[in-house]
């Protein structure tokens, strides 16, 4: 039997996540002179957000993958801090490495993780003269750890027994620090093969993707309907109905191959790695098109900070760069096996 | 969601790939004139000899009537055996003819077609595109003027595929003297021996001629060959639209993986620099998208449509997805390109390609319908 629509339940976990996020994460948050501190995730994590693909027995809601998935779509959509990633993540890790103990502190919130970028070891060049591994911390806050994301897998790392510093962030809506690791320090990381960790920080990366690949599709198309030049709305140009059209299909192309990969993954699919990659690599790629495309299609305003365009083309740039590089990926699914 | 094959889904994928196996012919098959009928006639015979023919077609018309899984399963299977493409001289009998017919067809017309398309006994092309009416189809000129029993045919239609080998013809003529668009046209099953009829060959720029342009010059076809209402033939030639979905286009689409499956074999074999060279980038990002290919065409069949015109992506994406993917063909050939001996299915499926954007609507009215039938934006004033 194959049927590739949402279930019921799945059609009101996505309602009941909607309301939640409009009411609690409205983008508007994120607005130049209306930005507060840190996203605070209390509402996420009551929701159970966090924990919806985690066995009953845990304490989750025993669903799956691809109900992680369409929510992160919609955190995508309202460009929710990175945390809610490393928080879904943090416990699928603790779970699968058997430490049972930091379930229960991630689940009853004495413990928190915040999310970090591995940016390979000795990047002298970029952050300074330190040897080491070089991270990246995103929103740290109150976390006392960091699920650290790099092209080897996931790993976790205690926040206390580091160093930190903040700096300047591109995407001025979160908070950066860069750490140094010591050579003490070394990370055991997962990798995707073995850990299904990994493999769900790929899918939710590129569900968040999705989510901000289809808002600014949304965002560009409503605009072009009411914006009007030469006394039609510029929607009714096809330069600017096929760049829409254009933005449209990455969407689609995304939100398939997403579905599938999901699929794969919580069904154990042989290929389901392939499925995940392929779909990492296009969450990327189209993501990042349709942003810029938005901010063409919204002209002079898409190119001020009033507009949203900008928010969801830096929170783009910086998930496209969590875990691996656009090489890497391309490497990956160019040699798996034919 | 669900993705999951019966049990007997497992057994029918068993049989259709012992079948295929055993059945699949091995030589190429030729590009165009009588060998290309002959050709795919037999392999369609064969396939109704073996009950595989009709795959998607109702049982009451003589089809398997298949589940959509079990389609899929066929069409994996198709795919895997290395059959020859269905985009063949029996494409638009199999895939657009024959269910028009059957929608929209009296019992005669019904009772004689259908059974003849459905055992490799008939070719039908398609009349549509003329001259004036391109892109913009609703500009048909050709006309049908009712003169007793018969509508007396005059005009010209073009880019008519295997109009040279064909027995019928779909044609969609206009046939309400002095009506405007789409209003007065017919769909009308035209024999493709009746006197008065003119083929001119059109080679291609892949050097096939498997196209022509069609002279109709007092052609007389009986009244009883319009499909559905006179003056109504807009609406039965849209009724197809719907069937699309079912298709062997499907296989088509199931294809390109492995098409960019044995171009990125031929790259790494030829030790191709994957880390720094662009076309290694190009294979991978056209790996991907031949996956998810793979996705969206799965949907379109087993999520409800948002829109009648959610087709219009899947299309579009696979026209533009197969022209980048035999574009890197040549570049993975590199000079090697220019010998149309060696590797020349690639060649000719790359110059082939270029009409996957024009053929069927080009990808500007695609993209056009996207933009107003999916997404709500305005017409333009400047079509």
């Amino acid at each position: 039997m194959i049927d590739l629509n949402n279930s019921v339940e799945q059609t009101q976990i996505v309602d009941s996540v909607r309301a939640m996020l409009a009411e609690s994460y409205p983008v508007a948050r994120l607005r130049e002179g209306s930005r507060s501190a840190v996203d605070n995730l209390d509402v996420i994590a009551q929701f159970g957000g966090f924990t919806m693909s985690l066995p009953e027995d845990d304490g989750g809601a025993g669903l799956s993958v691809v109900e992680d998935v369409l929510l992160h779509t919609e955190l995508g959509r309202h460009i929710v801090s990175p945390s809610a990633l490393a928080r879904t993540i943090a416990v699928r890790f603790a779970g699968e490495t058997g430490q049972t103990e930091l379930v229960a502190a991630l689940l009853d919130g004495t413990r928190k993780a915040c999310l970090a970028n591995h940016l390979g070891e000795s990047a002298q060049s970029q952050t300074g003269s330190a040897n080491g591994e070089h991270l990246h911390l995103y929103d740290v806050g109150d976390a006392d750890l960091a699920l650290v994301l790099g092209p080897r897998g996931v790993a976790l790392l205690d926040v206390s027994s580091i160093t930190h510093t903040h700096v300047a962030s591109t995407d001025r809506t979160i908070s950066l620090s860069r750490a140094v690791l010591g050579t003490d320090h070394a990370l055991e990381f997962r990798d995707a093969t073995t850990s299904s960790a990994a493999r769900m920080a790929r899918l939710l990366i590129s569900a968040q993707l999705l989510g901000m690949c289809e808002a600014v599709r949304d965002m560009s198309v409503e605009y072009a309907k009411v914006r009007t030049q030469f006394g039609q709305p510029i929607g009714s140009f096809q330069a600017v109905k096929h760049r829409c059209a254009n933005m449209a299909i990455n969407a689609d192309v995304l939100s398939a191959q997403l579905l599938f990969a999901a699929i794969a993954e919580r069904d154990g699919w042989p290929d389901a790695l392939f499925q995940i990659e392929a779909c990492w690599l296009l969450a990327c790629r189209y993501t990042l098109e349709n942003c810029r495309s938005s901010i063409q299609v919204h002209g002079g305003i898409g190119f001020s900070a009033e507009c949203d365009a900008h928010l969801y083309l830096l929170r783009t740039h910086l998930l496209e760069n969590l875990g691996a590089t656009n090489t890497q990926r391309q490497q990956a699914v160019l040699r798996w096996p034919i | 969601m669900q993705f999951e094959f019966s049990e007997e889904d497992v057994s029918f994928r068993k049989s259709a790939r012992r079948w295929l196996l055993e059945n699949v012919p091995t030589e190429t098959p030729p590009h165009s004139g009588i060998e290309a009928r002959e050709f795919a006639l037999a392999w369609l015979r064969k396939r109704h000899a073996g009950g595989w023919s009709g795959i998607s077609w109702p049982a009451e018309f003589g089809g398997r009537g298949l589940s959509f899984e079990r389609q899929i399963i066929w069409h994996e299977e198709y795919v895997r055996s290395g059959a020859p493409t269905p985009l063949d001289s029996t494409f638009v009998a199999l895939n657009h003819a024959g269910p028009t017919v059957m929608e929209c067809g009296t019992e005669e017309q019904k009772t004689f077609h259908l059974p003849r398309i459905l055992s490799g006994n008939s070719i039908w092309c398609q009349g549509f595109s003329e001259p004036g009416a391109g892109s913009d189809l609703a500009g048909i000129r050709t006309s049908g003027r009712i003169d007793g029993e018969d509508l007396v045919v005059n005009g010209q239609k073009i880019w008519t595929s295997f109009a040279d080998i064909a027995d019928y013809q779909e044609l969609l003529i206009r046939t309400d003297p002095g009506s405007q668009r789409h209003k007065g046209l017919s769909w009308v099953i035209c024999d493709m021996t009746l006197p008065g009829i003119t083929v001119r060959p059109i080679k291609n720029l892949a050097g096939a001629t498997h196209f022509a342009e069609v002279f109709y010059d007092n052609v007389r076809i009986p009244l009883s060959n319009v499909v559905g209402a006179l003056h109504d033939g807009w609406n039965v030639a849209m009724t197809t639209l719907g069937f699309e979905r079912r298709t062997a286009a499907i296989t088509l689409q199931l294809m390109m993986e492995q098409k960019i499956e044995s171009l990125a074999t031929l790259f790494l074999s030829r030790g191709g620099d994957a880390a720094c060279s662009s076309i290694g980038r190009d294979i991978a990002i056209a790996r991907a998208e031949a996956a998810a290919l793979r996705a969206l065409t799965y949907r379109t069949l087993f999520k409800d449509p948002a829109t009648a015109f959610d087709g219009s992506i899947v299309r579009l994406f696979f026209a533009e997805l197969s022209q980048r993917i035999y574009g890197i063909a040549m570049e993975v050939l590199g000079p090697r390109n220019a010998e149309a001996e060696q590797d020349q299915e690639w060649v000719y499926s790359y110059l082939e390609a270029f009409s996957e954007t024009i053929a069927g609507g080009t990808a500007e009215i695609q993209r056009n319908i996207i933009g107003e039938r999916i997404l709500g934006l305005p017409r333009g004033g400047a079509r």
